[in-house]
């Protein structure tokens, strides 16, 4: 089943309209009262594509990541079917005391079911009744308005497990379809960001001239509209390919056009993108976590090469001409 | 005929491109013996020869001819066809592919532009029975394109032509080439320029080749000393070549990027084959594949843009930019971790590897420099012209 092409402008009104909410709560029950749960059932390349560039763009959170990762588990494990939160895998417990190892999404902090991923290989999935209400501290760090949860252990409650090799077979298609849906909110940010930039370059004078004038400031703006488009072909490629090493690429890529977008777009604004009064610091901070949730482009490289070199990427070719895109391009 | 495909003129689903493929690689799977292979060492007109026999093969077994109209002796059906027989072929190495890119380069816009023209000359061609080039750079025009010199005169029922053209890549090897040339005044620039076929063996016309710094001697400087060149000979309209030459840059960058994406996986397979490399090497290696999948990628959207009419010529700067880039991080890496052989080594292997090392310096210089690529991205697509 597909969402019909000439439903899809709708649909993405009814999103934005659903998402536009500051309390990610509001925005969560805003998505689900507009449908996204179907659509998601219906039509996950193009469902996911309008939701998340939809989030990339503004920076609302919906904790739709959670949706799309659980829906792939409960299909191959019914008992996480459900609304259910996902505490997602941040970080070895080994890194630092202060570092939360999991974080769940602002969306989901009233959750009473939660997902616990061990890691990113999905060694251990559990499914809590949660006894309490989670802890509602907000991770202060990087990005103190995301609004995340931070969890260092696993929450109290009744637990059904999973584990071995059966846990990595299930996690492995919802690791995908959550790179491919942080891909796009990856790039859509970017690409806001970039246009951003790219009005200030013609309006802020410098020499007498606007600054986009100057070919040193157009060939910045240009390499990071580059980098932005071959990270969305990616997703796009991922959506309809559907294998994990396209989703690995397509979120390295998003997370390396985010990485350009931020350092160029803030040599373009200069020193008053260095202050809190622009809203350059907010993309910046969400790019940092969007990157390092479900694998940071690094890890991600470094992953794919590890497979090269085993000879387990020797038929992957990306993508097929036989595909058929099935999403617009940024 | 015999074991090709038959003809069709209909748009084939995706299973049908699927199926497309399947039943070519089987082709040349089963054929695979009585298809050239690349001689270790060979020369460049030795590469030309054999990868024009090939071409040959493919055209005469029904598959070259596929996505090219009738009028030039294809079989029809959608350009994607060509775009999926040229990645097979160079998946298996049977094409010299720089120079069968000319077909791709040059045939479709010479077929939309000039029809009856292309009814009459352009099959030997698109077969490999002979070679064309593309007669663009000038010495004094090479990113500024616009400003080029080498003037064609009215003449009645002829121009003559007058002039030089440079860096022209196969133009000792070719037959025709399709000539960009001043009709309007100095001044003119893109308004002023004329695209027409040249037979290269015209009185008046002398080739001589350039040594390039891969030893793969392809490119030439051309000169022209009052050629004859009949009217029958136009392409599109006089004064009217800007937009043949920009039609000509979109084809460069649809089937010929796609193949490369191709050939640059194949490349950085052979490297994990052949290098001795380690989990140290894992990040550099990722972001190749990563680098490549992102053209290729994105090659893949273009070309479907491209059969639905939905994208602009600048649009294809991106790709430009993306093949550079792709093809230089990949060559760098292969730099890096053959140890020394690409540097030292005098066997047939480290030279293919050094051949193609060389050569990926030039991928952002050719077909427009990566710094016009970045103008035109930023001027016509964020909209910075004139800002």
């Amino acid at each position: 089943m597909t969402i019909e092409a000439d439903l899809v402008p709708d649909l993405r009104r009814s999103f934005t309209a659903a998402l536009d909410h500051d309390d990610p709560v509001e925005a969560r029950t805003g998505l689900l009262g507009a449908g996204w749960l179907d659509a998601l059932e219906l039509d996950e390349t193009v469902a996911v594509a309008l939701v998340f560039r939809e989030q990339g763009r503004t920076g609302r959170d919906a904790g739709a990541l959670d949706d799309v990762v659980a829906r792939r588990v409960a299909g191959r494990w019914p008992a996480a079917a459900g609304d259910v939160a996902v505490a997602h895998p941040v970080a070895p417990a080994s890194v630092n005391g202060t570092c939360p190892t999991h974080v769940v999404l602002p969306g989901h902090r009233h959750a009473s079911r939660l997902l616990w991923v061990s890691d990113l290989g999905g060694a251990e999935l559990a499914i809590v009744e949660l006894e309490d209400e989670l802890a509602t501290e907000v991770v202060r760090a990087i990005d103190p308005d995301a609004g995340l949860i931070g969890l260092r252990a696993r929450p109290a409650g009744t637990v059904t497990e999973l584990r071995g090799a059966e846990a990595t077979s299930t996690w492995g298609p919802a690791l995908a379809a959550g790179r491919v849906a942080l891909a796009h909110q990856l790039a859509a940010g970017a690409h806001a960001l970039l246009a951003s930039a790219t009005a200030y370059a013609k309006h802020r004078k410098q020499f007498g001239s606007p600054i986009a004038t100057f070919q040193a400031v157009k060939h910045r703006l240009a390499e990071t509209l580059v980098a932005i488009s071959a990270a969305d072909a990616a997703a796009v490629a991922a959506a309809s390919t559907g294998t994990p090493a396209g989703a690995a690429v397509a979120k390295a890529l998003a997370g390396r056009a985010a990485a350009a977008a931020a350092r160029n777009c803030l040599q373009v604004f200069g020193g008053i993108g260095f202050t809190t009064e622009h809203e350059f610091h907010r993309r910046f901070r969400r790019s940092l976590v969007l990157d390092r949730l479900f694998g940071d482009r690094r890890t991600l490289e470094r992953e794919l090469g590890a497979e090269l070199r085993s000879g387990n990427l020797r038929a992957e070719r990306v993508v097929e001409l036989g595909h058929e895109p099935r999403l617009d391009v940024l | 005929m015999a074991g090709g495909p038959s003809p069709t003129t209909t748009e084939p689903s995706p299973d049908g491109l699927r199926q497309f493929r399947q039943e070519l690689g089987a082709w040349l799977d089963e054929h695979a013996a009585s298809l050239a292979r690349r001689a270790p060492g060979a020369s460049l007109s030795d590469e030309i020869v054999r990868s024009r026999a090939n071409q040959r093969r493919l055209w005469d077994a029904g598959w070259l001819r596929r996505g090219w109209p009738t009028s030039v002796g294809g079989l029809g059906g959608p350009p994607l066809l060509r775009a999926a027989v040229a990645e097979a072929a160079a998946e298996r190495g049977l094409f010299y592919d720089t120079l069968f890119a000319l077909t791709e380069v040059l045939g479709p816009t010479v077929v939309a532009a000039a029809p009856e023209l292309a009814a009459e000359v352009a099959q030997p061609f698109l077969r490999g029975a002979e070679g064309w080039c593309q007669g663009f750079s000038e010495p004094d025009a090479g990113s500024d394109l616009a400003s080029l010199r080498c003037r064609a005169v009215d003449d009645g029922d002829q121009w003559i032509v007058t002039g030089q053209k440079v860096w022209t890549s196969y133009a000792q090897f070719a037959s025709k080439m399709v000539l960009l040339a001043r009709t309007g005044p100095a001044e003119s620039r893109h308004r002023g320029i004329t695209a027409m076929l040249v037979d290269m063996d015209s009185p008046g016309v002398t080739v001589r080749p350039l040594a390039a710094m891969n030893g793969m001697d392809e490119f030439s400087e051309t000169f022209f000393d009052d050629v004859r060149v009949p009217k029958g000979r136009l392409i599109g309209e006089v004064n009217g070549g800007w937009s043949v030459a920009m039609s000509m840059l979109r084809s460069e960058r649809g089937a010929i990027f796609w193949t490369l994406s191709a050939w640059l996986l194949g490349e950085l397979r052979n490297l994990v084959g052949e290098a001795d490399l380690g989990p140290a090497d894992d990040q550099a290696l990722g972001r190749a594949f990563t680098s490549i999948a992102g053209l290729r990628a994105r090659s893949w959207t273009t070309q479907h843009r491209t059969a639905a009419g939905t994208i602009e010529i600048p649009e294809t700067s991106i790709d430009k930019i993306l093949m550079a880039s792709a093809e230089q991080d990949l060559f760098d890496l292969v730099q890096a971790s053959l140890g020394g052989v690409l540097e030292f080594a005098a066997d047939d292997a480290a030279s293919a590897w050094r051949r193609a090392y060389l050569y990926s310096r030039a991928a952002s210089i050719y077909g427009g420099t990566a710094e016009i690529q970045r103008n035109i991205v930023a001027d016509q697509l964020l909209g910075l012209r004139g800002a």
